[in-house]
């Protein structure tokens, strides 16, 4: 088993907590400059790490969610019938434009079905882009390669 | 130049893949209705599946696995429309071909089929309900268009795939792919198909999602059952020290080739003086010698080519179709390497090196049955121990001449049979009575062209060596192999076998000459031997030679009863016999003789085993 290791680790809370803060606090060029940075960063990491398992699928991705967010002035469209299924008390603020990036998908707003489409109505509910759905897969692939390098001790017959 | 024919058929199939996936997505732009976003959600789920799956193939049975990409179109194609089914099939094509670098276009090429296969089917399917209508599983008359369809342009797609891969084989490889089981298989799928679609419509994406998991958890522990399945045969057929295959596979592959009718070569390997290099050199040097032995055989195995350890030091190959020059040629091959190779401490060894002795014989033309080709071949590995080791040698037996020297007829041959029964079974009573009267055949031949006997008469008097013992199939057998020395009654049960052999021998005209050679080997110069005590030159010449060749093969060997003395040894007692025992003045012909011939048996006889 090769031994799992991560170059620039330390970028991953940087790039999410920029993401964070520019999402729940910031608006504005201020709100713009700082999600770009934490993509920036985001695919800065992807990169740099391209050879271990899952990267490649978490910077597809990322660079999905890139697009989708600069085909519509760094905010993401959400679909709106999945909105008012999920949380219908969000849908005015989605619409004004002032809810978190997000704003209403509409025929206006470009490659829409890069922008958030699938809803999940489990626990938590949440409604995600392909682009989510990628990384998600990704992280989990590296995760579970990460712990199969943990465990180099143990016998892995078969 | 075939080389070129499947390159070019490889370049063909790129190109033609490629232009297939161009026009059905063109085909799709133009004609069918666009994207909605759940249209789109279900695109990405459908891909995203394919592309899962298509990882997972479910062992049904050892030769039949099944996909489950199929299954997928399937249950998706009848609950959404032809458009997403197309997207999701050429993003599934495109990303699992990417994955293979050689020969991408193969899996290119199956997966544009099946999704050719279900947008077909689809399309069929919407002729009689329309596109606007839900699917029901009720309507079973569109869904048996819709495989019918399926089922057409798959196969239609899969030879087209073949052609490509194999050429003008294909048909063959169809044929072969072909059983009930993949029918089988085909159902499964279907049903899962259907399955799908009823899940897709009861709890759309995330119910197939769930499944998804059920059916990939199945595939998963299946595939680890397998493993252990295929992992537990490899043990079960396997040589653990040599890593070639052991007795039961070889005995299996033998059985399978003797019911197929297939005819084969086998050759049988013993290394010489093995028992030796282990009592020197310890068994741990003598299991690395083992190794180096079953790698050189290894060297230029041809692929049909079986090899196995079949007990000890004894290796086993079997040649499907070899004829037996082709197969003694290998056998050469494989001797050579094994006497070229230097083997550490083989120096004390008394050829001074590892070598080894190889038996040749074939199926169907030498036996017809397994056991006794297994005796064929054990015997001509046995006859090249006792003529001088490292050495390949042929089945060949006297009696096999015998039916060729003499022309006989159907019922002598019944007989000839009846004896080689008879051989047979002393042949496994006693095994040394056995390899002595080949060596006594050699001798007696040897005096009798040394006093220029003529060649008729020593083509019989070698039929009658042979045959000269084989009244002892009717001694029990605790009398015959009985160490210690024997009583008055069992000596007069002993010295029966003379008569008994003419008997046996008796019914069969041709092989009249050769009776007083069975009865009187016995003999004695002086008239007290049995079964008639005759006395001088009223015992037939030939009874004289063979009694001094059978005589002297006893001295040579070590019987039960007395030990073997040495060639000079041997000599002396002959010159001392001559005139009471033997006939003088064959006694200096012979020794003249078996200076020429040498001795037969030159080391112990239990270190053949």
């Amino acid at each position: 088993m090769e031994k799992f290791s991560l170059k620039l680790w330390w970028i991953l809370p940087f790039a999410y907590l920029s993401q964070h803060i520019s999402i729940a606090y910031l608006s504005g060029r201020a709100y713009e400059v700082m999600i770009v940075l934490s993509y920036i960063l985001m695919i800065a990491f992807c990169s740099l790490n391209f050879k271990v398992s899952g990267m490649p699928w978490m910077l597809g991705g990322t660079l999905a969610n890139v697009v989708a967010l600069a085909a519509n002035g760094l905010r993401m469209p959400a679909y709106v019938p999945a909105v008012r299924m999920m949380a219908p008390k969000i849908l005015g603020q989605l619409e004004a434009g002032t809810y978190g990036k997000s704003i209403a998908m509409t025929a206006s707003t470009h490659l829409n079905f890069l922008g958030d489409i699938f809803a999940f109505n489990v626990y938590p509910q949440s409604l995600l882009s392909v682009g989510d759905i990628l990384f998600s897969i990704g992280l989990v692939v590296l995760i579970q390669n990460a712990m199969r390098a943990g465990s180099k001790g143990r016998a892995v017959d078969a | 130049m075939l080389d070129k024919r499947m390159k070019t058929r490889r370049f063909f199939s790129a190109i033609l893949v490629v232009c297939v996936g161009i026009a059905v997505g063109g085909w799709n732009l133009y004609s069918q209705p666009g994207l909605t976003i759940p249209d789109w959600v279900v695109l990405y789920t459908l891909s995203g599946l394919l592309i899962l799956v298509e990882r997972f193939r479910i062992q049904v049975g050892s030769a039949v696995d099944m996909g489950l990409e199929d299954v997928y179109l399937i249950g998706f194609a009848l609950v959404y429309p032809t458009n997403i089914l197309i997207w999701a099939g050429l993003v599934f094509t495109v990303v699992s071909s990417a994955r293979i670098r050689r020969g991408w276009f193969i899996q290119a090429m199956n997966a544009l089929g099946l999704v050719l296969a279900v947008v077909a089917a689809k399309q069929m399917y919407n002729v009689f309900v329309p596109v606007s209508e839900p699917w029901r599983v009720s309507q079973i008359a569109p869904f048996l268009v819709f495989t019918g369809v399926f089922v057409a342009v798959n196969l239609v797609a899969f030879c087209i795939t073949l052609f490509l891969i194999y050429g003008r084989q294909f048909v063959t490889s169809l044929y072969e792919s072909f059983s009930i089981q993949v029918l089988a298989v085909f159902g499964i799928e279907l049903l899962i198909g259907l399955v799908i679609a009823i899940v897709l419509q009861a709890a759309g994406l995330a119910g197939v999602l769930l499944f998804t998991g059920l059916i990939l958890l199945v595939a998963w522990s299946y595939r680890d059952y397998f493993k252990m399945a295929q992992h537990f045969k490899q043990l079960a057929i396997k040589d653990e020290l040599t890593g070639l295959h052991n007795h039961r596979y070889i005995h299996s592959k033998m059985d399978a080739f003797i019911e197929a009718k297939q005819a084969f070569a086998v050759l049988m390997m013993d290394i010489d003086h093995f028992r030796r290099y282990n009592e020197v050199w310890g068994h741990v040097r003598g299991d690395e010698a083992l190794k180096t032995v079953a790698e050189l055989m290894g060297r230029n195995q041809l692929p049909e080519e079986k090899q196995a350890r079949f007990s000890g030091e004894e290796f086993m190959i079997l040649l499907p179709d070899y004829d037996l020059s082709q197969a003694q040629l290998r056998a050469e091959v494989i001797r050579r390497a094994i006497e070229d190779n230097e083997f550490p401490g083989a120096e004390r060894l008394p050829g001074k090196k590892v070598t080894v002795s190889i038996g040749v014989a074939r199926f169907p033309d030498m036996a017809d049955n397994k056991k006794d080709l297994l005796t064929m071949v054990d015997d001509a590995l046995y006859k090249g121990k006792l003529t001088g080791r490292n050495k390949v040698s042929l089945y060949t037996s006297v009696l096999d001449e015998m039916k060729l020297g003499l022309q006989l007829g159907n019922e002598e041959q019944e007989i000839v049979k009846t004896i080689k029964v008879f051989l047979a079974i002393l042949n496994s009573k006693d095994r040394y009575t056995y390899a002595h009267t080949e060596r006594d055949v050699v001798y007696a031949a040897g005096l009798a062209e040394k006093i220029g006997l003529d060649e008729e008469r020593i083509q019989f008097l070698r039929f009658g060596s042979f045959l000269h013992d084989i009244g002892k199939v009717e001694i029990p057998i605790e009398v015959l192999t009985k160490r210690g020395p024997l009583t008055k009654d069992e000596w007069l049960v002993m010295k029966s076998h003379v008569e008994i052999g003419e008997s046996i021998a008796k019914p069969i005209p041709s092989l009249a000459p050769c009776l007083p050679i069975i009865r009187h080997h016995h003999e004695r110069f002086d008239g007290t031997g049995y079964p008639d005590g005759l006395k001088g030159e009223d015992i037939p010449l030939e009874a004289r030679i063979l009694t001094i060749a059978d005589s002297f093969d006893a001295m040579t060997t070590s019987r039960p009863y007395q030990r073997k003395r040495t060639l000079s040894e041997a000599v002396e007692e002959l010159r001392r016999c001559a005139g009471t025992q033997f006939d003088p003045n064959l006694v200096e012909p012979f020794i003249e003789a078996i200076g020429e011939i040498g001795l037969l048996t030159e080391e112990n006889v239990e270190d053949l085993a």
